[in-house]
């Protein structure tokens, strides 16, 4: 990649996270979904209700028939 | 996006071959672990049934984060590689597919929760989780 590349990726890169600090969200998930499995911790009611509440909120998504807008493939630019 | 992946592959790996092994108790009153007005238990604690969706939100949101990513910044990442688009838009149907494969094989389990239908949640988990790992693949490998 040319050095005009790498800028344009890494401004990129910077604005979707600082648009949408969605790796650090994931990140926590991983961390939760490890500390569950392999240690005795309570996995707490509010922990279990957050879980839950995704799922439910994908499934009316998915209910709805709305595709979300990043999986619809549209004709490239 | 590389550090998630790199997150991920060893969890679900690790996921794939120890579930079953110690792991956190549920408490009670916990959407696993219902309880009535009394805090008396109204189902038993359902561990896979957690798992399950614990990993489905892992598995969707990453995959999701990539798919985004990609839509938020498609000019840029186009001209530096038009084929990110291109391979992300082959998984995406299918990542819709299994997503709701996945959607219905859960209502089904909370209908009539049996190891059958928790085994349906966990098919289509599985094919969902070999698509969100593509996808989170794809960007990096096309940008070296």
């Amino acid at each position: 990649m040319s050095p005009a590349q790498v800028f344009a990726l890494l401004s990129a890169i910077q604005a979707a996270i600082a648009a949408a600090p969605k790796a650090e969200e994931i990140i926590n998930n991983v961390k939760n979904l490890f500390t569950s499995l392999f240690t005795a911790k309570l996995i707490t009611k509010e922990q279990q209700d957050a879980i839950h509440s995704y799922v439910d909120a994908q499934a009316a998504l998915y209910s709805s028939g709305i595709v979300p807008e990043a999986l619809v493939v549209t004709p490239d630019p | 996006m590389k550090k998630i992946r790199q997150l991920l592959l060893p969890l679900f790996l690790t996921i794939s071959i120890l579930t079953g092994c110690v792991h956190g108790k549920l408490e009670q009153g916990g959407a696993y672990a219902p309880v009535d007005t009394n805090g008396v238990p109204t189902l038993q604690e359902d561990f896979g049934y957690y798992i399950a969706d614990a990993s489905y939100q892992t598995v969707h949101s990453a995959g999701m984060a990539v798919f985004q990513f990609e839509l938020d910044n498609r000019a840029t990442l186009y001209k530096i590689s038009p084929q990110i688009k291109k391979e992300l838009d082959k998984i995406r149907p299918q990542f819709w597919q299994y997503n709701g494969l996945y959607l219905r094989a859960r209502t089904g389990y909370q209908l009539h929760p049996t190891a059958a239908g928790l085994s349906d949640m966990n098919a289509a988990l599985s094919k969902l989780r070999q698509l969100s790992e593509a996808a989170q693949a794809i960007v990096p490998q096309l940008l070296k």
